[in-house]
């Protein structure tokens, strides 16, 4: 049980990390070349199209369940292991606190954007791209190192 | 730690991201960029393509994870149990990930980089679009299921028990 536990919560780290790599090594250089409009109008519905259940699981799930492992390896047995997932859920705990002060935010300002034209979508593109990309690669990086730390409590056996 | 959890913790990480670059594209690039009209749909998606085949990605992401995971399944040899369930996770991740991809997926890519955005009509875009968009979300269900399995059976490989035999 505490093993099963511990590994769903490294898929679901696993999904998230290669999710954020996704935007920082494809998404967000491609759409740093495209016009104004294109950016704002291709985020818009990015941004609509993965706030969906499916997503928001993944996203939820790879904090609650690598929570959840931690209480299952607090006995004896567990202990080679604790120190990796408390490390793994503390590093992806970040990434939501960084989602939730940045990220959200600036998604939120861009869906109130609506349509724009040719005029208004270079501000809105300001406004955005730069902080938008910069902490998403902190998010990357952060939860690809919580994925390592998972992978190593994992390769431990328990005692 | 030693050589065999090393390499077991790197193949996890590796195949782990590659799994969540194909989820990103299933979860949010497809359907978000399906949403726009034909034009800004192909140009989106040139540039995507473009910008994906990086250093980073393509070597110790993509190809490191598949060559992560075959050295996990020779440095178990001597433990059939685990062996046998890293051989399969390589044969996923080999036959769903990176044959699909090469074989399905990079030539309809290189089909639509060599489409001209700027100086097409609606209507060519449209055509342009119909025969890449159906087939290349097809082609990346597998993929991405495929990871996902491959993911799963390397997870279940890392806690088998090493003296456990068959």
């Amino acid at each position: 049980m505490p093993t099963t536990v511990l590994a769903i919560g490294l898929v679901l780290n696993a999904l998230m990390a290669g999710l954020y790599f996704g935007f920082s090594t494809a998404v967000m250089p491609a759409l740093a070349r495209t016009e104004d409009r294109n950016y704002v109008t291709s985020m818009q519905r990015i941004d609509e199209s993965i706030l969906n259940p499916r997503f928001l699981t993944t996203f939820m799930g790879a904090l609650v369940v690598p929570i959840v492992a931690v209480f299952l390896h607090l006995g004896d047995d567990g202990r080679d292991r604790l120190p990796w997932i408390v490390a793994g859920a503390v590093l992806y705990g970040a990434t939501i606190v960084i989602t939730g002060a940045v990220n959200i935010p600036l998604n939120k300002q861009l869906r109130a954007a609506g349509d724009v034209t040719d005029r208004s979508a270079p501000a809105v593109r300001a406004a955005f791209h730069h902080r938008w990309t910069r902490f998403n690669t902190a998010r990357t990086a952060l939860c690809t190192a919580a994925v390592v730390a998972l992978t190593v409590a994992l390769a431990r056996p328990m005692t | 730690m030693s050589v065999k959890r090393l390499l077991l913790s790197a193949a996890a990480t590796t195949v782990g991201m590659t799994t969540g670059v194909m989820y990103c594209y299933q979860t949010a690039i497809m359907p978000g960029i399906g949403r726009l009209t034909d034009r800004e749909f192909i140009a989106a998606f040139q540039a995507m393509d473009k910008e994906i085949v990086n250093p980073v990605f393509v070597g110790p992401v993509f190809l490191g994870g598949g060559a992560l995971l075959v050295a996990a399944t020779v440095a178990h040899r001597d433990e059939p149990r685990r062996f046998g369930r890293l051989a399969t996770a390589s044969v996923v991740y080999f036959a769903g990930v990176v044959a699909v991809t090469m074989a399905g997926n990079v030539p309809k890519n290189n089909t639509l980089a060599d489409f001209q955005v700027a100086s097409s009509t609606i209507q060519q875009a449209a055509a342009a679009r119909q025969q890449f968009d159906g087939s290349w979300n097809r082609l990346h269900i597998v993929r991405t299921l495929a990871s996902v399995a491959s993911l799963v059976v390397l997870s279940i490989a890392m806690v088998t028990n090493p003296r456990q035999n068959i």
